[in-house]
């Protein structure tokens, strides 16, 4: 067979296993291993996808990956996101929604300690909807409020989704986390203009807070220092590079270690943490064997360089190009799941995109944005089932109808990191 | 091709239709040009019947495992450097040694060539099924750096200068402090002083990662030595190629290597440029600096030999067949 | 056969959860070797020798010792929009299928990381900065492969059993649920 059409059933084939519910690293292993034992033979296949779990785990800048992931679930057993929601509340309490806002900004506290969405999103499930229950708030927007609030970790560094596309496509780490701290504040102030929009519309779903004294609001700073103390040390070390990413990340880890073992951390809760720690990793790293041996095959049927010269040699202007890839990972993203639809097109969509003459720092940030709007749209969306998994009496449905109006302010988000390439790109340019 | 008056008549060169994959790694460079090369040669004088498919980008293999690839059969040919992992072409890591004395291009191929035809580096490529073509040719290491200029030998004491390898022992050597950093990191660590100077091959590795622009000073013509790479072939893909594709490829080298060695230059050219409108301070070499190095590089020497001495390898025999071809090589310039 | 295959899933669960817990401690030795460095170098002046080989290798062995623990909690993303709506023997078979998919893979994997583990250990190979040899890395990741391996055929032996038996109970399947929420990584 023609090795070209070769490549399309195989990615015909991996969407089907995915869809059936093989999980996505295995998936793309078996599609790789069949195709390269029918593109070349079985000697091949077989040695070439041996040396993938081996090689492709003993990587310097993947070494951060499990680092991020330890700093957000120490995060939560030293207290300090307790405490963030705390003076959030305190702070912001007053406003339209005040609650919801709250939680939001919380949401982007957490965010600057954990490298992920999900994990954000279980957090303020247990802490913030709740609180936001008991004083009347709607428990459809309450509940799209922490879905969308989780979706912050993936922009605001640490982000071990970045982390990731920097490894694939051979960009700067350090630039990627960097870039997305402004699209990830610009995300968090569309949110509270959501709610605020919302609110006013229908004051019903969120009533009012009642007033914090000012002396209160200032003692509830101190204790979100542990949040400053991450984040200064992920971004100020990265920026004025004193630090490689894996070494803020290791230096940070330390330092909420202490700040746990301060709060006097049990045993149990470490020791859980720890295997919770080691699966996820796990998780991850076995999404990249699958997609590295499904690369291979890929490689071997000429596809991604076909597909490069088909769409770069497209005979329009180059943004219906990225419109149209735009659509279709916002399309992808209502089925699959982030990270392997990430790591699956990437091979094929990032040579046409630097082709096309599109910063590769930039589109990062585009792409994770993109993705990140997949977990929250039905009827595959992560984080709304990471919702109803730990509240069963909250529908499905009801989650995704709370987040309904966060996906017009998503639509915006999207045009301004489109329209304003600058402004994304601004801390990582003025690391040079 | 009755209706393309630009195809060629005939091929220079009758064969079968052959295709290589070539597994490389990184975008197209300096350093892959001796495979473009060879590329362009052979498919011009077979009408493009014998062809190699460069594949960039690590997409068929990691660096680190090209050498495992080759004996696979996963692909026909691939760029293998030793100095990734030491212990798999021990032989040829001599090669690899620091500030061996092989100032040009021209001097590097000669040598290189002779020394990976020894019966004793033969059988270690044998081992993994592999055959040697030709090398890809990298430049000379000098240091670039930022900061009070190291002019004499005083000036590099407590430097701390990004080196890995044999290179680290030269700026031991000299009083600096090597580190090795991975090279995406490097350039934000120059900038804000976490590393004062940066031990990479001259002009293109500096350029490729922007250095020059934070640099105040450079090494002029220290020549430290470089790291050899191999352009290797499965031997199986090698052997089945009917003779005359054989005597093609040996014939296709020598062109391959001047079109690298004109790509780097035409890249060099450019960058002295650039590097003269910076005012990039040159730092000549001096007698006591060149004794230091000197003195410092032989155990590192010696230590390669009783290494793959103590592997059964000639060790001396080999090393003193790099220095004998060095000298033949400038001799002959 | 439920009882025997429950007896398997014990012992295999003492392995990979001390495998895993040595994973955890890994990689409490990985920020303590970055700190190192980065204090050394900040402080003495005196970057560590290696430390990149040395957290290449580290990084090896924490992914490898953890892989069979995910499996054995189903930790591995998944899309669950056809297996949700099974009941029964219809979702037992779906179980049965992925689980094929999956141990055909790591059966293939395994075989051919003792492939590399062979070459290693025949034809040499070490890191570049401080030469740690390769074989030991490479073996332990095929162990781990072989682990994840056993781990996959019981779980395959019991989607049998319960495909047989739709009404049972199940200890192995038991608690897929909290997968879900502690797949942080988007
Ligand atoms: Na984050
Ligand atoms: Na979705």
């Amino acid at each position: 067979m023609d090795p070209i059409t070769l490549g399309y059933l195989g990615i015909a084939a991996l969407i089907f296993l995915v869809l059936v519910g093989v999980p996505v690293a295995y998936a793309a292993a078996c599609t790789g291993i069949v195709g390269m034992m029918l593109l070349r033979n079985s000697t091949v296949a077989i040695g070439l996808s041996g040396i993938i779990p081996y090689a492709n785990s003993g990587h310097y800048a993947l070494s951060v990956l499990p680092l991020f992931i330890t700093i957000g679930f120490l995060a939560m057993h030293a207290g300090i996101t307790t405490s963030a929601y705390d003076a959030a509340r305190k702070w912001v309490g007053r406003a339209p929604g005040g609650l919801a806002t709250a939680t939001i900004f919380a949401s982007a506290g957490f965010a600057a300690v954990s490298g992920a969405s999900t994990a954000s999103t279980a957090v303020f499930t247990r802490l913030a909807l709740p609180e936001m229950e008991a004083r009347g708030y709607d428990s459809r927007l309450a509940a799209g409020v922490v879905a969308v609030g989780g979706t912050l970790a993936a922009l605001i560094p640490p982000s071990a989704i970045l982390v990731i596309y920097g490894i694939i496509v051979e960009q700067s780490v350090a630039k990627l986390l960097l870039a997305g701290l402004v699209p990830g504040v610009i995300s968090m102030i569309v949110y509270l203009l959501v709610i605020t929009i919302v609110v006013k519309m229908k004051p019903g779903l969120a009533p009012l807070e009642p007033g914090v004294s000012f002396m209160e609001k200032i003692k509830a700073l101190p204790q979100v220092s542990g949040v400053f103390a991450v984040v200064g040390v992920i971004l100020g070390g990265i920026y004025l590079g004193w630090m490689t990413p894996t070494e803020s990340a290791g230096v940070a880890t330390a330092i909420i270690l202490v700040m746990a073992l301060f709060k006097k951390i049990g045993l149990r809760d470490f020791h859980a943490g720890l295997l919770d720690t080691v699966r996820t990793t796990v998780m991850i790293f076995m999404v990249i064997w699958g997609v590295m041996i499904f690369v291979r095959f890929l490689a071997f049927t000429g596809l991604p360089g076909t597909v490069t010269d088909l769409v770069v040699n497209l005979d329009v202007p180059r943004w219906v190009i990225l419109l149209g890839i735009i659509v279709m990972y916002l399309l992808m993203g209502m089925i699959l799941d982030g990270l392997g639809m990430m790591m699956l097109t990437l091979p094929v969509v990032f040579p046409a995109i630097t082709g096309l003459g599109y910063d590769p720092i930039w589109f990062g940030i585009l792409l994770v944005k993109l993705i990140e709007v997949g977990v929250v749209t039905p009827p595959v969306g992560l984080n709304c089932y990471v919702v109803n998994g730990i509240r069963p009496d909250i529908p499905l449905e009801s989650v995704f109808r709370g987040v309904t109006p966060f996906l017009i302010g998503e639509v915006f988000i999207i045009g301004i990191i489109v329209a304003f390439p600058d402004l994304i790109l601004l801390l990582p340019n003025l690391m040079n | 091709a009755i209706f393309a008056p630009g195809a060629a008549a005939a091929a220079e060169v009758e064969g079968p239709k052959v295709k290589w994959l070539v597994s490389l790694w990184g975008a197209r460079r300096g350093f892959t040009e001796g495979v473009e090369g060879l590329k362009d040669y052979l498919a011009e004088k077979t009408d493009g019947n014998f062809e190699l498919s460069l594949e960039y980008g690590g997409v068929l293999s990691d660096p680190k495992e090209n050498i495992d690839g080759l004996q696979l059969g996963a692909f026909e040919a691939a760029t293998v450097c030793p100095f990734y992992h030491p212990d798999k072409t021990p032989a040829s890591m001599g090669l690899s040694q620091a500030f061996l004395p092989l100032p040009s291009f021209e001097a590097q191929y000669r040598v290189y060539a002779e020394y990976l035809k020894h019966p004793a580096v033969h059988e270690e490529w044998d081992k993994w099924s592999a055959t040697p073509i030709m090398s890809a040719l990298m430049p000379n290491y000098e240091v670039m750096g930022r900061g009070e200029a190291p002019t004499s030998l005083a000036d590099w004491e407590g430097k701390r200068i990004n080196a890995s390898g044999g290179h680290a022992a030269l700026m031991e050597a000299l009083g600096a402090v090597p580190s090795t950093m991975p090279a995406p990191d490097l350039y934000n660590s120059l900038e804000r002083g976490v590393i004062d100077g940066i031990a990479y091959p001259y002009t293109y590795a500096f350029v490729s990662y922007r250095f020059h622009e934070l640099s105040g000073w450079v090494t002029d013509a220290w020549n430290l030595g470089t790291i050899q790479c191999t352009v290797a072939a499965n031997t199986d893909a090698y052997n089945a190629l009917p003779d005359q594709y054989k005597a093609l490829l040996e014939e296709a080298v020598p062109a391959a290597y001047a079109h690298q060695i004109a790509a780097y230059e035409e890249i060099d050219a450019a960058n002295e440029k650039e590097f003269e409108a910076l005012g990039l301070e040159r730092i000549a070499m001096t007698d006591d600096i060149k004794a230091a190095l000197e003195a410092a590089v032989k155990p590192s020497w010696q230590s390669w030999i009783d290494d793959v001495t103590s592997k059964g390898f000639p060790g001396q025999e080999l090393f003193d067949l790099i220095m004998s071809e060095a000298e033949k090589a400038q001799a002959g310039q | 056969m439920r009882a025997i295959i429950e007896t398997l899933d014990k012992a295999l669960g003492v392995v990979e959860r001390f495998a895993a817990l040595i994973a955890g401690l890994l990689i409490l030795a990985l920020m303590s070797l970055v700190c190192a460095e980065v204090l050394g170098r900040g402080l003495f002046n005196h970057a560590i020798r290696g430390s990149i080989d040395i957290v290449e290798q580290l990084m090896v062995a924490l992914v490898a010792l953890g892989i069979a623990y995910c499996q054995s909690h189903f930790g591995n993303v998944r899309m669950t929009l056809v297996s949700d709506r099974c009941r029964g023997r219809a979702k037992w078979l779906s179980e049965l299928f992925a689980l094929a998919v999956a141990l055909f893979v790591v059966v293939i994997l395994t075989k051919g990381s003792w492939l590399n583990f062979m070459r290693s250990w025949n034809n040499g190979g070490d890191t570049p900065e401080i030469g740690i040899p390769l074989w030991p890395g490479i073996l332990l990741v095929t162990c781990a492969l072989g682990l994840l391996a056993l781990r996959l055929a019981l779980q395959s032996a019991e989607a049998l059993r319960l495909l047989a038996q739709p009404g049972d109970g199940s200890k192995l399947f038991g608690h897929p649920a909290d997968a879900i929420e502690t797949t942080p990584y988007e």
